[in-house]
């Protein structure tokens, strides 16, 4: 019992801000997302022993994140928009020059609000391959569609945000 | 699709942590679940009441049985 505790704590050590970070930009409220994760974690932890060997964990759990998320939105029937909210979550970059700092918070504040704006159906695909890293046909998988659909959804998902971000209030630092 | 500029922009982006005292208290709860995985549940008179009533039917279909078979 002691090994799984430690393993649990290693998993969740790795993977609770990832799939925060995920769970935040999706639902864009902090308590929700922390109620989807938290759901998300119950999840892992009553199916642990009956997940696959060779299965990987971490395409495995943002599935789980994904589809809670979505049964949140059904049930919902509406999205709420707190992106400021968002944008004042960021930790601070006291290692930055005033200037630097200025400057690489405006293009995030920017690019966030960019994502923000962009469908959930595209940002998802964009934070899961942009942001977390996973391999097209992790991301095909833990979004239930093909590899070759989900390469047309991030190539329109990549239009998308850059015309947002094309669209959105440059600010001269 | 890591040349991409865009892409690599997003993954620049912050990770934002969640609150520590939610962070320890989900892992409280969760270290709790698997603790009650390991745990064997003892016996309840609901188990022992549901082991009579198997027994007794099972008596039962026994004795219908070997009455059907003559015996």
């Amino acid at each position: 019992m002691e090994r799984d505790l430690a393993a649990f704590d290693a998993i969740y050590d790795a993977y609770n801000p990832r799939l925060f970070s995920f769970l935040l930009r999706m639902t864009k409220n902090r308590a929700i997302a922390e109620d989807l994760l938290e759901e998300t974690w119950l999840r892992l932890v009553s199916a642990g022993e009956a997940l696959d060997a060779g299965s990987r964990l971490g395409p495995w759990l943002f599935t789980v994140a994904r589809n809670l998320f979505l049964s949140y939105c059904r049930s919902r029937a509406r999205e709420q928009v707190y992106t400021r909210a968002l944008i004042s979550l960021w930790p601070d970059e006291s290692s930055l020059s005033p200037y630097d700092a200025a400057s690489q918070n405006e293009f995030e504040d920017r690019l966030e609000a960019a994502l923000a704006e962009v469908p959930p159906v595209f940002r998802e695909v964009l934070l899961l391959v942009g942001f977390e890293g996973l391999r097209p046909a992790e991301a095909a998988a833990v979004c239930g569609i093909t590899p070759e659909a989900l390469r047309q959804r991030l190539s329109r998902a990549r239009t998308l945000l850059s015309q947002r971000l094309k669209d959105s209030p440059k600010v001269n630092v | 699709m890591t040349d991409d500029p865009l892409l690599k922009s997003i993954a620049g982006l912050s990770v934002i942590a969640p609150d520590a005292d939610w962070a320890q208290r989900v892992r409280a709860r969760c270290h709790s679940r698997i603790v009650g995985n390991h745990t064997v549940r003892p016996l309840t008179i609901a188990d022992l009441a549901a082991a009579v009533l198997l027994c007794v039917y099972l008596s039962v279909v026994l004795k219908a049985a070997a009455s059907l078979g003559g015996l």
